[in-house]
Formats: structure tokens, C-alpha cells, sequence
């Protein structure tokens, strides 16, 4: 027995040669040009939370992470943040990530969850928020703000932002504050308590922002993507374009100037698709209300279809507000439970042409004064077009087949 | 007998191995690896300090933030295919450029792309001194005592998208062909965000010779450059008479609190001509939205340029849109379609003003408000053939030389069955 264990024993030896073999020797030693893992992944790992930034440079996190409080707080300017795919979650207090006084901070790809705001920046310039997921915040998924400072030139890119107890994205300039120079581009802000976008000038300036190829839908209370100027404020030079808003509870899309001195002004509402929005409220609308001034911007190309008031509605008529000199043009307008579009009170100055007005108790309303109405196609509108004296209204082209007659007037509205 | 088996399986097992694995004893050569290697892992080229030349062709990546040398060039580039990530951390520096292209001969460099990270300080950020089919995306470039970016020389189809640059000291953008050969065209500027810097914010110069052709600056927001006098959010500034800006597009900007202009054209013995600005905000500059003159008195040409569908307002001094200078020849130019708003100040301001001009089309725009009572609405003079058509004014005068072809201006219905007309409502 003892004679067949010894020769196992060296059997078993040899076999294991013969299936992890090569030669002992190394073929040569480590080539120099080899890397470490310090270049390999050069980046700061941020494997817990809460996390402190205290240094520039580029961050990245290594697993989904949980706290209770705040998530990473930065305190350096010039930095960059990956959240690598990975999940930051908190229990519904606290910031996810807090940005106060620092340029140029940029977090990216992950989501944030379940704080009491997801990004919270004050007084912070250039950042970039790019990739992320923030939801289920019991305040706003994205708070920048401008209290006495500035928060300009950010770039907010392919971002959701749903389900928060606020606001999904809060762009604020406070009474000294300035929140120029934004770019939100593909934001998603669906199903937020408050407000999907909302951009403010309260008493500070908030200019030349864009908000393009985004979604906001399903939101509960207020304007579903507002930008409002109060106390003084000044907004204007912004562009609003290829968004799709649609189903929110309340009001549609609204430039407003509320409050004496406050200016609204200069603004491109463009290509947009605001339908089925409700509550008796506009889907797309221009308000000039106690003393502010909503004037000289341009709505085009816009479909605005069965939301549950009026199509588009400018209005000023509380307490000597304006919206003047606006222009509604190329726009289709259809279903909308109340007017197609209606000029209120004070809304002198604007052009309204080139629109397809459609399926309305009434097309095209005038209340105001000083407007002109050229080169609009009705049709379905129980009533045509409604408009007071002191319009400049080209004459209502009804019916008729064949041939357009060349003597017929260039301007004329149709309703075929 | 349990003996018996236990030895019997302690045969059987390694020779059951022995079937299964079996084969020749000698090694076919080395074990294959099975792993990778960390240059497998990462294979591209790490910078890990600064000056650095990149002089072959590559795969390039920072790995930390870099500080180069006071008056030291942090990265050059002279050769083609390039591509370097900056990983997202700062390159900084002092009096010199933070990345520069220089090619070694005449042809310009090829297909470099730089990409996601900080350029912070330096004279100039990013400079390409003869650049082709580059891009240049996601750069934070900032704090640059120059210019944060200059493509110059023979540069063309390059794409500058996505990059921010703020709080340079001059030029934040400056597109400069500035010799006799050199060219800058077919570039694409999207995306950007150029904000509170020292001097204009884009730049389009030609002078000696130049050309700047053919470049697309798109869907960027401009605002808040300030700091010397004069400054506007894009300026062209053509300067001898064998240069040129020609054929550049303006699309879809957002041009707000620039200190002084919104976009200026400028030209002395020279031409601005066939360019196109359109779907542009223009908004809050001190002394106009889109003005037009010639650069000390050097007669220049202003032809052929489409100013369409842009919302122009608040704008104080000078007002919305004017081209006034008896040195500026103005022809052919479409001013179409443009809502303009709460322009100028003072008695002599119009929103919309073309004088010396000649065969220009104003057709279409509306024109209301001012920030005093005085401003007039829309202001021809001194021109001839000029067709004025088809324009909305509330409030403000309407004043045409009669030396320009223009329709009847209708201030109550009946509205005239005439295609020609222009609105008035006071």
C-alpha cells in the first residue's frame, strides 16, 4: 500500500507539468514601457460619502454609495466629477452634491436620488451637469442659484430630472444675482411636484439662456417650463426651442414680467410642441402683469394643440402690465378647448401671421388694440377671427373653391 | 477490501487524468495570456509632465492636473492625428499658449482632436496656427491673458463644439487670417458658451491679404463680454483691400450684455460681403444690435449679407440695427423678418436705420417700443433703390427717402390690396 502511494504521489506530479506547462525561465523581464496603475486610472477614486473636494482635479465614484446628510461637497474650483454609471442615494435630507462659490465644476454620468436637493450650486460659474439621472428629491433635482453672485455659463446636457417634491430644474438670479448664459439642452423634467423648468430673474438679470431638445411632461403645480422675471428683474435674449411640453397639470410654456420694472423682453419661442396642457390655464403664453413688461419676443413655428384653455394667449391686463410688439408666426394651433390664440389687454403691437388655426370656439381673438393680423389659415373655428377697432386686420377670406383670384388681397386671412 | 479501493482510486484518478488531458508532454511554447496587461488596459501615451511635444502621430492623455512653467508652452503638436484627452483635469500655465498647433512646413496639421478638460491661464488657451479637420470639444478654457482660442494661419474644417471660454483677457474666439495666402475656412464654432471676457467675443478678422471664408458659428451663447471699449458679442473686422470675410453664417445665438454690440461689421477698404445672420437673440447692449461701419474712415463694403428672423431688443445708444456712415458703401444687403424691441435712446436713434445705401431689400420686420418716446421706428436716407416693404412699426415714425422704391404705409383698415405695403399703428 505504502508502495502505491509513493507512486502516485509522483504521477499526480508529473500530470500537473503537463497541463500548466512552458519553460521555467522567463521569456525576458518586464518591458519598461509598461504601466502603472496610477496611469492606467489617474483619477481620485471616491469610494464613500460624505466627500469633501478640497483640490482640483478629476474625481471619479467606485460602487453605488449611501448617506444620510450630504453626498460630496466641493470646495475647489476646476473640478471634474464621474459618477461612473454608479448611483449616489440619500434618505431625503441633505445635498447630493453642493457647489457654493466654486468655477467650473462638472459631474456627469450617474444617477442622484433621494436628497433633499440633487445638485444645489450657488454663486457658481461655467459648470457642466451632463448625464445624470435626479429623482425622487423632496425639494428641486437641480438647484442653481444666484443669490448676490452669479451662476453663468453652464452647460446642463441629456438630463432628467423627475419626480422631485420642487422643482425639477430651478435656474435662480436673486435680488443681486445674475443666471446668464445657460445652455439646457435635453433636460427631461417629468412628473415634478412644482415647476419642470423654471428660470427666474427675481430682481437679478437672467439673459441669453437657451433651453433646447428637452421633454418636460406630467408636472403637477404651476407653469411646466416658466421663465419669470419679478421685483425689477430683467430677463431677455433667450432662446427656447425644440421642447416638447406636453400633459403637465397646469400651464404649458410662459414668459412672464411681474412687477413693476421688471422686463421680459427679446425672447425666441421657437419650434416648440405644447400640448394637453391644463387647467384652464394657456398653453403657450406672454403676461405682462402689475407693471412688468413682456414685449417684443418672438413666437414661431410652434404646434400647440388641445391643451385645455387657450392655445396661445398674451395678456397684460392686470394692472398696466404690457406684452407689445410680440410676433406669432408660422404657427400651427389646433384643439385647444378656448381660443386658438387671443391678444388680452395691453398687448398692443403684435403681428400674428402665417399661423394655421384650427378646431376652437374661436380662431384668432383680439381684445387689445394696434395689432396686426395678416396671412392666417382658419379653419374648423366656430367663429373666425374676433378683433376689436383700431386693428389692423386684413379681411377674412371665406370659403370658395377654384383658383384664387389675382385681385384677392395679398394679406387677406382664409378660411377655406 | 476499503484499503483496497482507496489505493485502486488514488491509481485510477490521475490516470483518468492523465485520458483526459492527454496529448504530448511537450509544451506547444509559452502559457497564452490569459490577462490582460495594464498597456493592453491603457494604451494610449500618458503626459505626465509638462512641456510636452507631441511630434507623432497618437493616442495622448494627461494623467493629473499639469502646471507648466512660467513662459514655458505646456503642449505643442506638430504632427498629424492626433488625439489627446485631457481626462478632465487642468492644464494651467502663465504667458504662453496652454496647447498650440504648429505645423512644421506649409501644410496644415491634420485631423488633431483635444477634448474634456481645463485649459487655465496662459497667454492664449488653445492655438492653431494652421489646423484641418480638427476638433476641439467639451475644453473649459478660461483666464487665458490672450485669447482663449485662436485658429489662424491655413486652417479649415475644424470643429470647435461644446467648449466654454471665459474671462480672457482679449479675444475670447478669434478666427484671424491676417497675411497675404493665409485662410481660415470652413470651420464649424457650436455649441460654445464665450462669456465674461476681456474683448469681443468671436472674432472674424481678415487684413493683408487674408481670407475668412465660409465658417459656421452656431447655436452658441455669447454674453457679457466687456472691458475695452467697443466691445461686441462677434465682430468682423476686415482691413486692406485685398482681404475678405466672406460667406460666414451666424445661426442661432444667443448674444446678450455684451458691453458695447451685438454682432459689428466693420470694414475699411476692404469687404464684408454674403455673409448670413440669422435666428439670432440680439439683446441689453449699450450701443447697438447689429451695426455696420467703416473702420477709420477706410470707405469700406458691406454687400450681400442676410440679416433674417433675428429678435433684437433693449439695445440702447444707436438702437436695433444700423448701417450710417457716408465712408461704408452698404448694397445688397436683405434685412428681413427680424422682430425688433425696446431699442435706443434719444431724438435721432431709429430701430431699424440703413443711410448710404444702396439695392438693400427691407421687407418684413416689426418693429416696436423704445426706451424713450423720441426713438423713431424705421429711418431711411441718403440711399437709392432700396425696397422697404412689407414692415410692422406700433408707435414709432416710418421714414423713407424717396429715392428708394417702398410701399404705402397703412395706418387704418381697409388694408390696400397691394403687396407692398408697410404697418403703422400710433
Amino acid at each position: 500500500m505504502r508502495y502505491l502511494k509513493a507512486f502516485f504521489i509522483p504521477t499526480l506530479g508529473c500530470m500537473l507539468p503537463a497541463m500548466g506547462q512552458g519553460p521555467l525561465n522567463p521569456v525576458s523581464g518586464p518591458a519598461p514601457m509598461m504601466r502603472t496603475l496610477d496611469q492606467v486610472e489617474p483619477r481620485t477614486p471616491i469610494s464613500e460619502l460624505p466627500f469633501t473636494i478640497s483640490e482640483p482635479g478629476s474625481y471619479y465614484v467606485t460602487d453605488n454609495l449611501e448617506v444620510t446628510g450630504n453626498g460630496i461637497l466641493v470646495e475647489s474650483d476646476n473640478v471634474s466629477i464621474d459618477l461612473n454609471g454608479f448611483t449616489m442615494r440619500g434618505s431625503g435630507s441633505g445635498l447630493g452634491v453642493r457647489v457654493a462659490g466654486f468655477d467650473n465644476v462638472r459631474v456627469r454620468n450617474g444617477g442622484i436620488h433621494e436628497f433633499n436637493h440633487g445638485i444645489y450650486k450657488e454663486n457658481s460659474n461655467y459648470g457642466r451637469l451632463e448625464a445624470l439621472a435626479l429623482s425622487n428629491h423632496t425639494g428641486n433635482g437641480i438647484w442653481i442659484r444666484a443669490l448676490s453672485g452669479t451662476c453663468n455659463g453652464h452647460r446642463i446636457r441629456d438630463v432628467t430630472v423627475s419626480n422631485n417634491g420642487s422643482r425639477g430644474l430651478n435656474l435662480e438670479a436673486g435680488s443681486e444675482g445674475v443666471a446668464s448664459g445657460n445652455v439646457l439642452a435635453g433636460v427631461r423634467a417629468i412628473g415634478n411636484s412644482f415647476n419642470g423648468i423654471r428660470i427666474s430673474a427675481n430682481g437679478g438679470v437672467s439673459s441669453g439662456n437657451v433651453v433646447r431638445d428637452g421633454w418636460v411632461q406630467g408636472n403637477l403645480q404651476f407653469t411646466a417650463l416658466d421663465i419669470i422675471v419679478e421685483n425689477g428683474g430683467r430677463s431677455g435674449g433667450n432662446i427656447i426651442e425644440n421642447m416638447r411640453v406636453v400633459e403637465n397639470v397646469h400651464s404649458g410654456l410662459r414668459l412672464i414680467a411681474n412687477g413693476s420694472d421688471s422686463i421680459n423682453t427679446g425672447n425666441i419661442v421657437r419650434n416648440n410642441q405644447v400640448k394637453r396642457n391644463g387647467n384652464q390655464t394657456p398653453g403657450l403664453s406672454v403676461v405682462g402683469s402689475s407693471n412688468g413688461q413682456a414685449n417684443g419676443n418672438l413666437l414661431e413655428g410652434n404646434a400647440v394643440h388641445e391643451n385645455l384653455s387657450w392655445g396661445i394667449y398674451l395678456n397684460s391686463s392686470l394692472s398696466q402690465g404690457t406684452s407689445r410688439g410680440n410676433a406669432i408666426r408660422n404657427s400651427t394651433v389646433s384643439g385647444n378647448h378656448s381660443y386658438g390664440i387671443r391678444l388680452g389687454g395691453n398687448t398692443e403691437g403684435t403681428r400674428v401671421e402665417n399661423n394655421v388655426v384650427s378646431d376652437h370656439p374661436t380662431g384668432i381673438r383680439v381684445d387689445s388694440s394696434k395689432s396686426f393680423v395678416f396671412t392666417n389659415t382658419l379653419f374648423g373655428n366656430s367663429a373666425g377671427i374676433m378683433a376689436g377697432s383700431g386693428n389692423l386686420v386684413a379681411p377674412l377670406i371665406v370659403g370658395g373653391t377654384g383658383e384664387i383670384p389675382n385681385t384677392t388681397n395679398p394679406w387677406a386671412n382664409f378660411a377655406p | 477490501m476499503k484499503t483496497k479501493f482507496h489505493t485502486l482510486a488514488l491509481i485510477t484518478v490521475p490516470m483518468a487524468f492523465q485520458v483526459l488531458a492527454q496529448g504530448p508532454l511537450m509544451p506547444p511554447g509559452p502559457p497564452e495570456p490569459m490577462m490582460k496587461t495594464l498597456d493592453e488596459v491603457e494604451a494610449r501615451i500618458p503626459i505626465e509632465s509638462v512641456p510636452f511635444t507631441i511630434d507623432q502621430p497618437g493616442s495622448y492623455y494627461l494623467t493629473g492636473n499639469l502646471e507648466a512653467a512660467a513662459g514655458v508652452q505646456a503642449i505643442l503638436i506638430t504632427a498629424d492625428d492626433v488625439r489627446l484627452d485631457l481626462m478632465g483635469f487642468t492644464l494651467s500655465g502663465g504667458a504662453t499658449r496652454g496647447i498650440s498647433l504648429n505645423p512644421p512646413g506649409d501644410d496644415p496639421i491634420q485631423n488633431t482632436v483635444v477634448r474634456n478638460g481645463t485649459l487655465d491661464g496662459f497667454s492664449s488657451g488653445l492655438r492653431i496656427l494652421g489646423g484641418e479637420n480638427g476638433r476641439y470639444e467639451d475644453l473649459q478654457i478660461r483666464n487665458a491673458a490672450g485669447s482663449g482660442i485662436i485658429l489662424a494661419g491655413e486652417s479649415r474644417g475644424n470643429v470647435i463644439r461644446g467648449c466654454m471660454v471665459a474671462e480672457s483677457g482679449s479675444w475670447a474666439v478669434n478666427l484671424s487670417a491676417t497675411q497675404e495666402g493665409e485662410i481660415v475656412t470652413g470651420n464649424l464654432i457650436e455649441d460654445c458658451i464665450v462669456i465674461d471676457n476681456g474683448s469681443h467675443g468671436i472674432r472674424l478678422r481678415a487684413a493683408s491679404g487674408g481670407l475668412v471664408t465660409e465658417n459656421t458659428i452656431r447655436n452658441n451663447t455669447i454674453i457679457g463680454n466687456s472691458g475695452v471699449s467697443g466691445t461686441s458679442g462677434i465682430y468682423f473686422e476686415a482691413t486692406s483691400s485685398n482681404s475678405a470675410i466672406n460667406g460666414n453664417r451666424i445661426l442661432n445665438n444667443a448674444i446678450t450684455d455684451n458691453q458695447s454690440r451685438g454682432i459689428y461689421l466693420r470694414s475699411s477698404a476692404s469687404v464684408v460681403r454674403n455673409n448670413e445672420i440669422r435666428n439670432n437673440t440680439v439683446h441689453g447692449h449699450d450701443n447697438a444690435g447689429i451695426i455696420g461701419t467703416s473702420l477709420n474712415a477706410g470707405s469700406g463694403v458691406l454687400t450681400g449679407t442676410r440679416i433674417e428672423d433675428n429678435v433684437i431688443s433693449w439695445n440702447r445708444f444707436n438702437g436695433g440695427i444700423r448701417f450710417w456712415d457716408s465712408d461704408l458703401e452698404v448694397t445688397g444687403m436683405v434685412i428681413r423678418g427680424n422682430v425688433l424691441a425696446d431699442n435706443g435712446v434719444g431724438s435721432s436713434v431709429a430701430h431699424l436705420r440703413v443711410e448710404y445705401g444702396q439695392n438693400n431689400t427691407i421687407q418684413a420686420n416689426h418693429l416696436s417700443g423704445a426706451q424713450t418716446s423720441t426713438t423713431q421706428g424705421l429711418r431711411t436716407g441718403n440711399s437709392s433703390g432700396q425696397l422697404v416693404v412689407q414692415n410692422s412699426v406700433l408707435g414709432e415714425q416710418i421714414m423713407i427717402s424717396p429715392t428708394d422704391r417702398y410701399g404705402q404705409t397703412i395706418e387704418s383698415v381697409p388694408i390696400e390690396n397691394s403687396a407692398w405695403l408697410n404697418f403703422r399703428l400710433d
